[in-house]
């Protein structure tokens, strides 16, 4: 199906006179759980297909998007029309077939034929396998699989198909012990269906329990802040990652690369990890994925960027191959109807000389911040952040001693990133974020570069 | 084969199969984009979809199924089989049941006026009414280092039918700009500032005068808020100007979130009756009022009304939709909305408000006479559970002897939703009203962000001070000293 709507729009795109086109055509399954109380609350399954339309002519582009096939030719001459409207001006072609190199296909799609009713029974299985004994307040959560076959096309010979698969699993579990109530929260994302399940249950109840007997920070003088990868993943997430995007915000660009990071890090976008929520074969312009090193001793070594940035005049240094038709903020991981964008893959965040030991054992005394909220609204031309610890233990003597009441904490990301002192942990864990198009890979961090209010 | 004959045939079979019951909702959607960034136009998009979501009670079990499939044999199998799992996961959990609450019957059609459709206009126009603000913008204000404006619009039509024989048909037509810009002041930090303006109709809203002063306030503010200074992080007497308010109200109001309160997230259920807020505060949440998130009916085809939450500090209700109401035995609040057809309807907030008070601006800072004026906000977060929220302003006014001093910026407001409405002392009469969104659940929807000037007693205020080193700051024995 597909296929047939590809050459439909470029047939119709070469006879209406386009200079040049890209066609986009995404066919998407969704199978979700959402639990709730320690029972499935309600199953869904959507179905959603469409393309879009990017047009060149006189060196202008238009897009357009839809998910109807009774209208494909006046979707294409819609997307003339808005190209002629539109005085963005592109000076490039899409990407020739023959400029790039093959990639073997790296995405696998081992859960296309999952069906609702093996995930509910697993599930099940799982839910009535908790002991009841334990006082369980609540638990809730979601289990998604999504198969996600997609087409990029155009007038210059590309033509790359790819099918991919993959799984999302988020557990909340609240307990009741007297007053006290605590939240644990787990995830989980993989390629297949035979991960264990009850340990993330297990996992997120042994947080929950760690926080009873909170107190408000007593440590009258910190020495440093140790950030959980789930934290120091969101900080990265909206305070630093999009300022590495090549767009036309050119002075905002410049300056993000002469900034000066600890030698001790390194910052590397990879597309092509294993079994990794974003690993693609090629981004949505059609250009291969390889890993692409952003920070590296100290310096920043590249932009991340795509064929059809903002403008023209600041593609010199051409930064292609992270173009994703994603939302910066949005659950739906990637969508036909999203004009093209640049986003970073899976991001790895790690150190030259990893510590061997416990990170925590580099602190004398400090705070453990496990859980955050408030990362979105991070300020990434400035790195500044402002956080809630929802989640966080007071370290004595290199060790997590007892849970703190919420405090707040502030600081900013370039200053912690320039930070000779900053320690970077030896366990690496991915760390999806939520309601955006991101997957972090990140250690713990130890910083004392931060403003903690309480 | 339409998409009304998909929703038509989904509802026998839905019955055929017994179904206890079913609502399909279709939705045939069209957004127009234009982007421009530091005066280069960055985008002209146009998307169109068609979407159709299908929702079912099968023995007190809920089910759904949506599809924006190109390949149209295939919608309806998609809807069938979604259909025929919940049926078999449903008898695996025979103690479940969930029920809806009554509704009355409808047959109707509405729509949204406008004076200039976005499907109907000369594409140029918008392009040309772009450039115009960009212009204008640009000779007030020189040295931005990013100017961005977004122009969007939308235009939907809107089906819904369920198994009662209830079949509304409703067309909402939005139209809103969003201006960013980013500026290097008196920090080697660069200052960001983040507006919108629009609400129901199309671009005509974008040549009136109250447009024409929303520019002028953006531009007038910009050079001020470059050179503005940090704040120092302390507990401390605030006004809230009317975007802040809002938020502080929204966060608020999602603690009576009927959802969350069956869920667990949210102790409030228990509160109505009990006083939860000084006197001044009374909150209405109305989709029926003509801002952002106006609807004349929810997703699950209730009337649009409004809802008293908060009168004169007493809880009164909460917010329900058809489903957490059948659950609650309580009475639709029509606020069961998704983000399209595509989506299951959870319970969201509309149009939510402080009712105004009888003050002005100028009473209010004497009232206050030390403090801080809080202006436009960033975003904000809440936990329900605890009851901690963060609020991150764009900028402020340190209030010095009942008079707006000195810009500040770089600082939010934290506190705890359950007492921080006991602060409030005092309301403007005037209303602002802007375009929001708020996310919950995965799903973005439109809501009116509209608010008086809002005066607090006390609340915390939190910001990035230490550069170099770890510091602690102890709220407690601040107000201590």
């Amino acid at each position: 199906m597909l296929e047939v709507i590809g050459e439909l729009i470029l047939k119709h795109a070469q006879k209406i006179g386009i200079d040049a086109v890209e066609a986009f055509l995404q066919k998407k399954s969704l199978k979700r759980i959402v639990m709730n109380k320690g029972t499935i609350k309600n199953v869904s399954e959507h179905d959603l297909s469409g393309f879009a339309v990017r047009s060149i002519i006189d060196k202008r582009m238009g897009f357009v998007s839809s998910n109807s096939s009774s209208n494909i030719e006046a979707t294409v001459e819609l997307s003339l029309q808005n190209a002629k409207s539109s005085i963005q001006n592109v000076s490039r072609d899409f990407v020739d077939s023959k400029s790039i190199t093959h990639v073997k296909n790296i995405r696998d799609n081992n859960l296309r034929d999952i069906t609702l009713d093996e995930i509910s029974d697993k599930l099940i299985t799982m839910l009535e396998s908790i002991e009841s004994s334990k006082p369980i307040l609540n638990i809730a959560g979601s289990v998604l699989v999504e198969t996600e076959e997609r087409l990029v096309a155009n007038s210059q010979g590309l033509w790359k198909r790819e099918v991919g698969t993959r799984l999302l699993v988020e557990l909340e579990t609240a307990i009741q012990i007297d007053d006290f109530i605590g939240v644990g929260i787990s995830n989980e994302c993989s390629r297949a269906l035979d991960k264990n399940w009850p340990d993330l249950f297990n996992s997120a109840i042994k947080s929950a329990y760690s926080q009873q007997g909170k107190k408000k920070l007593s440590l009258v003088k910190p020495k440093a802040i140790v950030f959980s990868s789930e934290a120091i993943a969101q900080i990265l997430a909206f305070s630093l990652i999009p300022s590495f995007y090549s767009t036309n915000e050119s002075a905002h660009c410049e300056s993000t690369q002469k900034r000066n990071f600890t030698k001790d890090i390194e910052l590397i976008d990879d597309p092509t990890i294993p079994g990794a929520l974003n690993t693609f074969g090629f981004d949505d312009e059609g250009h291969p994925t390889k890993p692409r090193t952003i920070i590296s001793k100290g310096k920043c070594k590249r932009l991340l960027g795509m064929s059809f940035a903002c403008s023209d005049e600041f593609q010199k240094a051409k930064y292609q191959g992270n173009c994703f038709r994603v939302a910066s903020v949005s659950n739906e991981s990637r969508s036909y109807s999203y004009p093209p964008v640049v986003s970073a893959s899976n991001l790895i965040m790690k150190s030259y000389v990893p510590v061997k030991d416990n990170i925590l054992g580099y602190l004398s005394d400090g705070i453990y911040v496990k859980q955050i909220t408030g990362a979105q609204d991070a300020n990434y031309f400035s790195g500044d952040f402002n956080l809630t610890v929802t989640e966080g233990y007071e370290i004595r003597n290199g060790e997590i001693t007892n849970p703190i009441l919420p405090c707040f904490c502030s600081g900013n990301i370039y200053k912690i990133l320039d930070d000779p002192s900053l320690i970077l942990g030896c366990n690496s864990k991915q760390v999806p974020i939520t309601v955006t198009p991101l997957n972090i890979f990140t250690p713990e961090l130890l910083t004392s570069r931060i403003t903690i209010a309480v | 084969m339409s998409l009304f004959s998909f929703g038509q045939d989904a509802i026998s079979f839905a019955l055929n199969e017994e179904a206890d019951y079913i609502d399909v909702r279709m939705e045939n959607a069209f957004e127009n984009y234009v982007g421009m960034r530091n005066s280069k136009l960055c985008g002209v998009n146009t998307q169109l979809r068609e979407s159709i979501g299908v929702r079912v009670l099968f023995n007190g079990f809920w089910g759904f199924a949506a599809t924006a499939s190109l390949d149209t044999p295939s919608i309806k199998s998609a809807v069938e089989s979604a259909l025929l799992s919940t049926k078999k996961i449903a008898k695996k959990y025979p103690e479940k049941k969930s029920n809806l609450a009554d509704m009355t019957t409808r047959k109707t059609s509405v729509a949204d006026e406008c004076k200039k459709s976005p499907q109907l206009i000369d594409p140029s126009e918008r392009i040309a009414l772009v450039s115009d603000i960009n212009s204008r913008i640009n000779a007030r204000v020189k040295d931005l280092t990013v100017l961005d404006i977004k122009l969007i619009e939308n235009n939907t039509q809107k089906f819904f039918l369920n198994s009662d024989g209830t079949q509304i048909e409703q067309i909402l037509i939005r139209a809103s700009l969003f201006l960013g810009s980013s500026m290097m002041g008196s920090s080697t930090l660069p200052k960001i500032r983040t507006v919108g303006f629009g609400g129901v109709g199309g671009i005509e809203q974008f040549q009136t005068l109250e447009f024409d002063t929303f520019i002028t306030n953006f531009t007038s503010s910009l050079p001020k808020i470059a050179q503005a200074r940090l704040v120092k992080p302390a507990e401390q007497p605030v006004i809230l100007n009317e975007e802040m308010g809002w938020n502080l109200c929204h966060e608020f109001c999602h603690a009576v979130e009927s959802d969350l309160i069956l869920e667990g997230r949210s102790s409030l259920g228990n509160q109505i009756g009990s006083k939860i807020g000084s006197e001044e505060v009374t909150i209405i949440d109305d989709a029926s009022f003509k801002g952002y998130g106006e609807y004349y009916f929810d997703d699950e085809g209730v009337k649009a009304s409004g809802t008293l939450i908060v009168e004169d500090g007493i809880l009164f209700d909460i917010l329900q939709s058809r489903e957490t109401a059948g659950e609650m035995n309580a009475i639709p609040t029509s606020n069961g909305r998704a983000e399209s057809s595509l989506h299951i309807p959870l319970v969201r907030q509309s149009n939510t408000f402080f009712e105004p008070g009888n003050l002005s601006l100028e009473e209010l800072l004497e009232n206050t006479r030390s403090g801080l004026f809080v202006c436009d906000s960033f975003g904000g977060i809440s936990d329900t559970i605890q009851g901690n929220f963060q609020l991150d302003a764009q900028y402020g006014r340190k209030i010095e002897k009942g008079e707006l001093g000195d810009y500040v910026t770089n600082f939010s407001l934290v506190g705890n939703l359950f007492s921080i409405l006991g602060t409030i002392d005092g309301m403007t009469k005037d209303l602002g009203s802007y375009p929001a969104y708020c996310n919950k659940g995965g799903q973005s929807v439109r809501v009116g962000a509209i608010s008086p000037k809002v005066s607090l007693k006390n609340i915390g205020i939190i910001t990035n001070i230490a550069q170099r080193h770890i510091r602690k700051i102890d709220f407690e024995k601040m107000r201590e000293r």
